[in-house]
């Protein structure tokens, strides 16, 4: 357990609870950037697997926050006057900002291609003509780590949120829908018993 | 601060300060590594205090390597910190000489390494009354390098601790080993009756994966006793060090400050207060070496300019903000 991974996406970000999308953009650039692996600043307190650790983890909560976001954007919209619950108050229900969990509740729609697995993600980049390198230096992900995401080694791969931090940036790179791949991905990791030992 | 217009007149002039009148402030400038200059923006805050009409006194404590003197193109003066702490004087405001430089006075650090170095705990404390009653509006202290608990402790006394780095990996390190031993002595002072020390002994002795991380300090104390931690946490609120960074040569190197004060949030728990960057200039370094102060006191330098910006920022934090 590392002293971030008790920080909230905000804390992380060091953004109010209202950030808009605009500022949470603007913090995450600079702080990945200020806070790349193998900066200066970082010399000294944490080690390369932390490094890479943290830069993981604030675009996890970048991307956590800007999720938060788009259903908050939505949820008055798309939701019918008929559809709310009962017990909901007058004043209309704030949505709740639970982690994105929301999105993989929603049955997927199956690609033409069928489900996301590791062994797809590696099709999709070699067919993309990606070489792992590039794949390692555009992520900024361990070339280790990659493999192990192809090949489905969840016993490799740190916590949840990394790993979906990982996919996420590799779905990005490949041009492919990072929710979408995460759904399928994510269920997999999840069923797989490493995903057992962390929270 | 006061009501004294600018220009400065030399320390302890006729304008004796209202018996009301707040104490002086005390900035302390150290971090950890030697060589990284210290001293010159120990000399050079004084000179821009100075400049902004306060009356001010550099106080040479670096007990082992006193040098401040030169700086200011001085002969070594007669009479040093180390009659005060031997009790060869009785205050500290015998000690003050005047310098080249009108408004600014100085107290020399120790002659003798051996006999000063480590005063003993009573004089130390004796020191650090005499330095928060010293008769000025500003005191400088110039801290020597190491991460020491006699160094430390006068980083902890002032009001604003300043933290310098250079861009280099080793002055890094060494800032973030001062960062982390300033915190732990803080916290070990803290009141006896909350039982800290003995939670905190406790926590060290049994070493998590990284006992000396404040943030994981805090959460074992607390979850020892819940209180303990809060009180922690509260001092923790109080804990912000000021960081400038030195000798800044190219644009990568400005990134350093805010992102060490990003480090040290996301990775102590510390709130670190970044004050800017001082160029490095060649000017600087022949004035040190020719011992020609009268350089730090132009206008329109460089070091001018970056000092005015930097010092700005700092008397406008609030007095005391480096303390409960």
């Amino acid at each position: 357990m590392k002293p971030f991974d008790r920080l909230s996406a905000c804390e992380l970000l060091g953004v109010g609870p209202g950030a808009s999308a605009d500022e949470i953009r603007r913090a995450y650039d600079t702080l990945s950037a200020r806070l790349a692996p193998g900066s200066l600043a970082l010399y000294s307190v944490a080690e390369r697997d932390e490094q890479l650790a943290l830069q993981q983890r604030l675009r996890a909560a970048y991307l956590e926050l800007l999720d938060g976001l788009d259903r908050a954007g939505d949820s008055p919209g798309t939701a019918q006057p008929g559809q709310a619950g009962a017990g909901v108050s007058a004043d209309g229900a704030a949505p709740a900002p639970s982690g994105g969990v929301a999105t993989e509740a929603v049955a997927p729609s199956p690609e033409p291609g069928g489900e996301f697995t590791g062994e797809r993600l590696r099709r999709t980049r070699e067919e993309t003509g990606i070489s792992l390198e590039a794949l390692s230096h555009r992520t900024r992900i361990r070339r280790q780590l990659l493999e192990a995401i192809e090949a489905e080694r969840f016993g490799e791969l740190p916590q949840r949120v990394f790993v979906r931090g990982f996919v996420f940036a590799v779905a990005r790179e490949l041009g492919l829908d990072p929710e979408r791949v995460w759904t399928d991905y994510g269920r997999r990791w999840e069923a797989s018993s490493f995903a057992k030992r962390s929270p | 601060m006061d009501s004294s217009t600018s220009g400065g007149e030399a320390p302890g002039a006729e304008a004796r300060p209202a018996p009301e009148a707040p104490r002086g402030r005390i900035v302390a400038v150290g971090g950890g590594k030697g060589g990284i200059g210290k001293s010159l923006i120990a000399v050079t805050f004084a000179i821009e205090l100075v400049r902004r009409g306060l009356r001010v006194v550099l106080v040479d404590c670096d007990l082992g390597g006193a040098n401040l003197h030169s700086f200011l193109g001085m002969d070594y003066p007669r009479e040093t910190l180390s009659d005060f702490v031997l009790r060869r004087v009785s205050s500290l405001g015998e000690l003050v000489v005047s310098t080249p430089v009108k408004g600014l006075g100085l107290i020399s650090g120790a002659r003798n390494a051996i006999q000063v170095a480590n005063p003993m705990y009573q004089q130390k404390m004796r020191l650090m009354r005499a330095l928060q009653h010293i008769d000025a509006d500003a005191a400088v202290l110039d801290l020597g390098a190491g991460t020491h608990y006699n160094v430390v402790d006068f980083f902890l006394l002032a009001d604003h601790g300043v933290l310098v780095v250079v861009p280099e990996p080793t002055s890094v390190e060494n800032a973030y080993r001062f960062l982390k031993a300033a915190f732990l002595r803080r916290v070990k002072a803290i009141d006896a009756d909350l039982g800290i020390r003995e939670i905190l002994q406790d926590v060290m002795r049994s070493g998590g994966q990284r006992p000396s991380v404040p943030a994981e300090i805090l959460r074992a104390v607390a979850e020892r006793d819940p209180a303990a931690g809060a009180a922690l946490e509260r001092e923790m609120a109080t804990f912000k060090p000021l960081l400038v960074v030195n000798q800044v040569r190219e644009p990568a190197d400005l990134t350093l400050g805010s992102g060490m004060c990003d480090a040290a949030r996301r990775l102590f728990g510390l709130d670190l207060v970044y004050l800017g960057h001082l160029r490095h200039h060649e000017q600087v370094w022949r004035a040190v070496r020719a011992r020609e102060p009268a350089y730090f006191e132009k206008t329109g330098t460089p070091l001018a300019v970056d000092l005015a910006a930097v010092v700005g920022r700092l008397v406008e934090l609030p007095h005391g903000s480096a303390r409960a």
